[in-house]
């Protein structure tokens, strides 16, 4: 296997370099309008989408961004699919590890950012060493290593990308006129792949006769027939590009019930998908391409839409069009990052009217939040409506959930206090967890499909919102804990904030109790559905109820009088740990039931966090001891 | 915070009240109905009126043909699963007595060789099922109907055509045309 991945990245690198020699492509960046083509649906993991998503996830993959410094990800995959000259000199792939670019001979730059021609030459100088480094276990591997290998898949999939659409690429060049009468095409045609096999008969005929001449008797027609056999040849070698499935299927039943498998459009010739409307979309495809490469702004307009109306009329009413240009438009307004910028602004503000005119700063710090709420949940639900799934399926889903219901909860909070509380709790739980998962959005597509244990949208609806009600009240009663802890510290006579702090502890305690012991039974009634057992001891299970016995002792605790508000608020801030350490936790270790939600590289930000809280609440605890001391002395 | 206990009652009615009413729309995806080869709620792609010619020079369309179902298959002399499979196919046809065109477009880059093929190869195996009048060979010169109007350049492959003009079906590949689901689209075929 590893031998023929050597080999591949020989043509690959031999493709790249080939492109690279030939002449630099003498089009400048196109400035097109990519509305259309951004909006041509693809499948890509399970999921029809709209290409203008496949494109940033892509390039995320490549690039560590959603887009170029002067390009959007749509404009980058149309050069992908259309100029290869232009893209293979393009500086895309993102290396930051030194230990990698020394590993394969590469410069340090100070931007990380290399070419597709400069990449795979340099792997492909050193495939020994790769071959080496696949053959090794994994776990034995260092991250160097191991993100040498990814680098190496990445080039893999940048060329198999590139070549998606080479069938319909006008790069067949027939100058020679008496190659081109035989052909029956005028001298200096472009032909693509499709309208040269249309003449296959004649340039066979033509080919055999060359191939039988001696050497030194070849004619320029003889030659010229044997290039073109040989450019032929490389774009059939292109029919193992499958990645890109941009043609709905027809011919099965699946494909009628809209869950069919999307065909890539080598994979159309080679798989036998074609249909009078593949044979369509391809002239789409085609002219698409030749308005590219020709910078003709009005055809590219015109062809672009016609193949959008196309690709959705072949794809029938399977096709949900509502949702696709939701997506679309969702990806535009990029709500998320609005919202984190009018979160932060709310702190700001809040802080800043401590400088002089409270009320109004209040007031406009309170208006930030709000429209930082309202942009929050409309993202959440645009996702929902897109994916017709409930707001909480995946781990990224969950940060934004809990963020939304933390924010919701400060509102409601601040609207009953009118003292600003809400808005600080707000403002900085809302903008920590938009930061997170920001952070998990370039992880792939952030849309990605169900794993089969989660598709069962009544329980995601119930025990899934629930549960993550129950870690957003429970964050927002740990900042309480935080804030109550500070003016502990730092105005300890002011008994009244203290009290209405103490106060509000408890009861978003209770509320988080309510909820997290309700998802938690949800959880499993569901988990006696699917798996045929109430409780089965797993770590997600295990977390879960360890939320709600720390919660059941400390609101106990409280309301009974044994735990005094200050050891409340401290055990309010370690609910945080309790809570990321279920959320989070539990996926790091990659056993039980619940491990679709796993993620790698967190645990050192997760124990960083954990530490952080003990200390402060630790920290706290010394300075409120000695302050007494002091006092009492 | 007192605990209030109207909130947590708008909150619960919320919740459940989303989960309960998305539940229908949820538990179908959009668009997604329960469909069957023959169900009348799959909308099949209407076939091109194509026009061709037969060996013999004479031109038709698929919509002239008398009758009821059409397979349009695509083959070649060289494919030997095209060949493997010719004497079952010809014979269904034979069997469907008139109900099923059969319209064999071959592929070959060279007439003469397909036509070798029918006259030494073939009728030796399939004898006189070769000259069924519901037979109509054809060879695909410019790859007009193959390749630029179905994108086929593997073989073989069988488009099934009602006689509502509709693509019903498509094979790729060897098929087994004596079998019971072939029995029944043929039969389906003649019903209509």
């Amino acid at each position: 296997m590893r031998k023929v991945l050597l080999v591949l990245l020989s043509i690959v690198v031999f493709a790249g370099s080939a492109a690279a020699q030939e002449q630099k492509s003498v089009l400048a960046t196109p400035a097109f309008n990519y509305e259309a083509f951004a909006r041509l649906p693809v499948q890509h993991e399970g999921r029809v989408k709209p290409l203008d998503t496949f494109a940033r996830v892509m390039l995320t993959g490549f690039y560590g961004q959603a887009s170029l410094p002067d390009m959007s990800a749509p404009a980058w995959l149309a050069e992908m699919l259309f100029d290869q000259e232009s893209a293979y000199q393009r500086p895309v792939f993102n290396i930051a590890n030194p230990d990698v670019l020394t590993a394969i001979g590469l410069k340090y730059r100070p931007h990380h950012r290399y070419n597709f021609v400069e990449v795979s030459q340099a792997l492909r100088q050193n495939a020994e060493m790769l071959d080496r480094l696949g053959a090794l276990p994994e776990g034995e591997r260092s991250g160097a290593q191991e993100q040498l290998l990814e680098l190496y898949s990445k080039v893999f999939l940048y060329f198999e990308i590139a070549r998606s659409l080479s069938l319909i690429l006008p790069v067949l060049n027939v100058d020679d006129p008496v190659l081109a009468e035989k052909l029956n095409v005028e001298a200096g045609a472009k032909l693509n792949y499709l309208e040269m096999m249309e003449h296959r008969p004649a340039f066979l005929t033509l080919a055999e006769e060359a191939i039988a001449k001696n050497p030194d008797d070849m004619e320029e027609t003889d030659q010229a027939a044997l290039y073109l056999g040989h450019g032929l040849q490389r774009l059939a070698q292109d029919q193992r590009s499958r990645f890109l499935r941009l043609v709905p299927p027809q011919w099965d039943d699946s494909a009628a019930a809209g869950n069919g498998e999307w065909l890539a459009p080598w994979a159309v010739l080679a798989d036998g998908g074609g249909s009078p409307q593949t044979a369509a979309l391809f002239d789409d495809w085609a002219a698409l391409a030749i308005a590219y490469r020709t910078g003709n702004e009005q055809h590219w307009d015109t062809t672009a839409q016609t193949l959008l109306k196309r690709t959705k009329d072949t794809a029938g009413k399977a096709l949900n069009s509502t949702a696709l240009a939701t997506e679309y438009r969702y990806n535009q307004l990029d709500l998320f990052r609005y919202s984190l910028i009018a979160y932060i602004g709310a702190f700001v503000v809040l802080l800043a009217g401590g400088l002089g005119r409270p009320a109004l700063m209040r007031r406009a710090a309170f208006t930030l939040l709000g429209g930082g709420m309202f942009l929050h949940a409309v993202g959440v639900c645009a996702r929902m409506f897109i994916m017709a799934r409930p707001p909480v399926a995946t781990l990224y889903e969950s940060i934004l959930f809990v963020g939304l219901v933390t924010v919701i909860f400060a509102v409601i909070l601040e609207l009953r206090n009118r003292n600003n509380m809400g808005i600080m709790i707000g403002a900085v739980a809302g903008s920590l967890l938009q930061f997170i998962g920001m952070k998990y959005a370039t992880d792939g597509d952030s849309m990605g499909m169900l794993q089969a244990v989660l598709d069962t949208n009544f329980w995601l609806a119930t025990h899934v919102v629930t549960i993550t009600i129950g870690y957003g009240c429970c964050f927002v009663a740990g900042v309480l804990g935080h804030l109550y802890l500070l003016v502990k510290v730092f105005h300890p006579a002011d008994k009244e904030r203290l009290n209405m702090l103490g106060r509000n502890m408890l009861g978003a305690g209770l509320v988080a109790l309510f909820f997290a012991v309700l998802g938690t039974i949800l959880g499993g009634i569901w988990a006696d559905q699917s798996w045929g057992r109430f409780w089965g001891w797993d770590p997600k299970e295990n977390g879960a109820m360890l939320i709600a016995l720390w919660l059941i002792w400390l609101v106990h605790g409280r309301v009974a009088g044994t735990l005094r508000p200050l050891a409340f608020a401290m055990g309010m801030v370690l609910t945080n740990v309790v809570v990321a350490l279920a959320w989070f936790g539990v996926n790091l270790l990659n056993v039980g039931l619940h491990s679709y939600g796993f993620t790698s590289h967190i645990a050192a930000n997760l124990g960083l966090f954990c530490t952080l809280e003990i200390l402060f609440v630790i920290g706290c605890a010394l300075y409120i001891k000695g302050h007494r001391r002091g006092t009492t002395s | 915070m007192k605990l209030n206990p109207k909130i947590i009652a708008i909150i619960l009615v919320v919740v459940f009240g989303l989960a309960a009413a998305g539940y229908d729309r949820w538990a179908t995806p959009h668009g997604m109905k329960p469909v069957t080869a023959n169900s009348k709620t799959v909308v099949y792609e209407q076939a091109p009126d194509l026009s061709f010619v037969t060996l013999e020079g004479e031109k038709y369309t698929l919509n002239d043909l008398p009758e009821q179902g059409v397979l349009l298959h695509f083959w070649a002399s060289w494919c030997t699963t095209c060949i493997a499979e010719f004497p079952d196919l010809l014979e269904s046809v034979v069997r469907a007595d008139g109900k099923v065109a059969l319209v064999a477009v071959s592929i070959d880059d060279d007439r003469e060789r397909m036509e070798r093929y029918l006259e030494k190869s073939l009728r030796k195996k399939a004898s006189d099922n070769v000259d069924f009048p519901s037979i109509y060979w054809v060879w695909d010169e410019g790859k007009e109907i193959s390749l630029k109007t179905f994108n086929v350049l593997r073989v073989p492959e069988t488009v099934f055509i009602n006689s509502q003009g509709e693509m019903v079906k498509k094979t790729i590949g060897e098929a087994d045309w004596m079998g019971s689901d072939m029995t029944a689209i043929y039969a389906g075929f003649a019903q209509e």
